[in-house]
């Protein structure tokens, strides 16, 4: 891409993540790993520190067959997380937000001026 | 190379700060020819006005693009950097150096 357009890109990008920015606290699950008995064990998971990212609405477009305004890779959810390229996310990442929990699902694999995630409902914490 | 100070001053007045957490590649413009412009201009207004110039010649490439859920017009991105050059061009530190211009005027 010319490096003028990516710089422009990355800029619009920075202003709509600050129109209404919200502070992610990302905890990350563990490598799984197999023991010398023959079962797996998970690592212990890392909470990363807080990163600023936007969350918006995944819209989609019915016709008379079903059109997705967002092209492929990443599954449909109802919202979505945009931070700038610089952030790190990847699917199975947790975080809080409005006070519950929430998944990454799906790390768009082809934009260089952002980081665009699926994210999915988690649920509040069980007891 | 200029001094710091002045390369910042003038990533200001071209509107290429370098953002939080990033470099100079985050802008349009390097350090050393940020530094170039301040060294050969006989004060910042006037390398103010070299910066622009070169600015829109980047952003002379850049089109209008909709894809998908987005749209951006960085069309106009290129007509204000030609009203910078001619904010910068008319000051005494311009092209012009302050003297009387004849222009044609255009109606919008």
């Amino acid at each position: 891409m010319n490096h003028a357009e990516l710089v422009m890109r990355r800029r619009n990008v920075r202003a709509f993540i600050k129109a209404d920015p919200v502070e992610v606290v990302v905890t990350r699950p563990g490598a799984i790993t197999t023991t010398g008995a023959g079962g797996t064990v998970r690592a212990p998971s890392t909470t990363l520190a807080s990163q600023q990212a936007r969350i918006v609405q995944i819209k989609r477009k019915f016709d008379n067959g079903l059109q997705n305004i967002e092209p492929g890779y990443i599954p449909s959810t109802e919202y979505g997380l945009v931070a700038e390229y610089t952030r790190d996310f990847q699917v199975d990442d947790t975080f809080e937000w409005l006070g519950t929990n929430w998944t990454i699902t799906g790390v768009h694999p082809t934009r260089t001026e952002s980081i665009f995630c699926s994210m999915d409902f988690l649920g509040p914490d069980n007891g | 190379m200029a001094e710091q100070a002045d390369i910042d001053n003038l990533r200001v007045m071209l509107g290429e700060i370098i953002p939080d957490g990033g470099t100079e590649d985050d802008t349009l413009f390097t350090d050393a020819q940020i530094s170039a412009w301040v060294d050969d201009s006989p004060d910042l207004e006037r390398a103010a006005y070299d910066g622009w110039r070169a600015k829109a010649a980047q952003l002379a490439d850049l089109v209008n693009v909709t894809d998908g859920a987005a749209s951006r017009e960085f069309a106009k991105a290129f007509d204000n950097a030609r009203q910078m050059i001619s904010i910068y061009q008319r000051s005494s530190s311009g092209s012009t150096e302050g003297r009387t211009r004849v222009g044609r005027i255009v109606r919008s």
